[in-house]
């Protein structure tokens, strides 16, 4: 019986090493964000940038901008990530979201941060959207949207044109393909542990965003860009049950603190 | 991946006949087995009990036919599984999907290619062994 054991165990081996080699292909073309250049990327990230200057004025809470920033940093610090490489943007603005755009840029909306009870909950949701960076969703994303050749047509425009408020809209108020949305949950919650933040946090926080309704809007922005809440809540919780944190890591801000600064 | 060991005996037309058909049966059932991949080891399962009596070289042949089957049945229910968890519900096209269906049909096709080459030889009375298959029979079919 040892004969066909040994040539299964080789077959599996080959199918298998086959299987590896071709799934190394691109064929969807997912793989090509690279190419596009860092530098085309910043350019894009600029102009979406200004153009969002022109619908959102920038939020002038200094205070709760620096607790973002401290957060942001103690997430980048604990988990190998330059903090310089990536700008945080915050607007005053009452739209219940946080998005990426390309160029390392986070955007926040103070309308998300009304719906936090407390920092955790927004580290949380900066983990994911960092997450969605160092992972390079964006680019690849857009490149499948509009393909390399328009989007470094794009780079070249001005802020205003139709066609960057449509990539804008399209990055701010739909949603990731479901795998990308998966791997920036699960590198969210890594980011969180590593920080010494319990990411049940976060679920607490979908949660509790999926349910609540507020000045008429039953789903905010955030939630509608993204895959079932309860679903991500649970599985976040699931992995959540079998830590066991440090009671004593660092906290940004009290929740008292979190509280007043948000509603400044 | 195949071999042509002497058998223990000549067989005579009619067990040569009906090994061949054992791999025809298989062949026939390939082609419908793509999108059904139990259709493949059922008719092959259901012609090797037919024979599961009769002589010896006849139940040797039904007997690697009917094995290899449920080797190429696993292999295509990945594959009809994988396919429909991205058409109806939560699985999503990827590059490890694409080089799955690839790799699934590079294995029936050389089930495919083997299958016809055998049942040709087996009909002329020649014994044919596939790897690991051939090895696995000798284990489970006795004289």
């Amino acid at each position: 019986m040892k004969k066909p054991l040994l040539q299964l165990f080789l077959s599996i081996l080959v199918i298998a090493g086959i299987w590896y080699g071709l799934s190394r292909i691109d064929f969807l073309g997912e793989t090509t964000t690279e190419s596009i250049g860092r530098e085309t990327e910043k350019k894009l990230g600029e102009l979406l940038l200004k153009q969002l200057e022109l619908q959102h004025p920038r939020s002038a809470n200094d205070s709760l901008l620096s607790v973002i920033e401290n957060i942001h940093r103690e997430l980048c610090d604990s988990n190998g990530v330059d903090p310089e490489s990536i700008d945080i943007h915050l607007f005053d603005s009452s739209v219940i979201n946080a998005a990426v755009i390309p160029g390392r840029n986070i955007i926040i909306f103070t309308g998300l941060l009304d719906y936090t009870e407390n920092a955790d909950e927004f580290a949380g949701v900066l983990a994911h959207e960092l997450a969605h960076i160092t992972e390079n969703h964006v680019m690849e994303r857009l490149q499948r949207e509009f393909g390399i050749t328009l989007l470094m047509t794009l780079s070249g425009m001005d802020a205003g044109t139709e066609i960057i408020s449509n990539v804008l809209r399209i990055l701010t108020t739909t949603a990731y393909s479901r795998q990308h949305e998966r791997e920036a949950d699960e590198k969210a919650f890594e980011y969180m542990v590593e920080t010494g933040w319990d990411p049940a946090h976060l679920a607490n926080f979908l949660l509790r965003i999926s349910t609540k309704t507020r000045d008429g809007v039953t789903a905010p922005q955030w939630i509608q860009t993204h895959p079932d809440p309860r679903d991500r809540a649970a599985a976040i919780i699931e992995k959540s049950n079998k830590l066991s944190l440090d009671e004593d890591a660092f906290r940004p801000v009290s929740d008292s603190d979190w509280q007043s600064l948000v509603s400044q | 991946m195949i071999k042509h060991p002497e058998f223990s005996y000549k067989p005579d037309d009619s067990e040569r006949e009906k090994a061949s058909n054992s791999y025809l049966m298989s062949l026939i059932a390939i082609m419908v087995g793509v999108p059904l991949p139990v259709a493949n080891l059922l008719a092959t399962g259901i012609f090797y009990l037919g024979n599961r009596k009769g002589p010896y070289f006849t139940r040797w042949h039904c007997t690697q036919a009917m094995l290899s089957q449920v080797t190429i049945f696993v292999v295509n229910v990945i594959t009809v599984g994988w396919t429909l968890s991205i058409v109806f519900g939560s699985g999503e096209l990827a590059n490890t999907y694409i080089a799955w269906v690839i790799t699934a049909m590079l294995i029936n096709l050389t089930e495919f290619v083997m299958t016809i080459y055998t049942a040709i030889v087996t009909r002329k009375g020649r014994h044919v062994e596939w790897w690991f298959w051939g090895p696995l029979t000798n284990a489970v079919c006795k004289p």
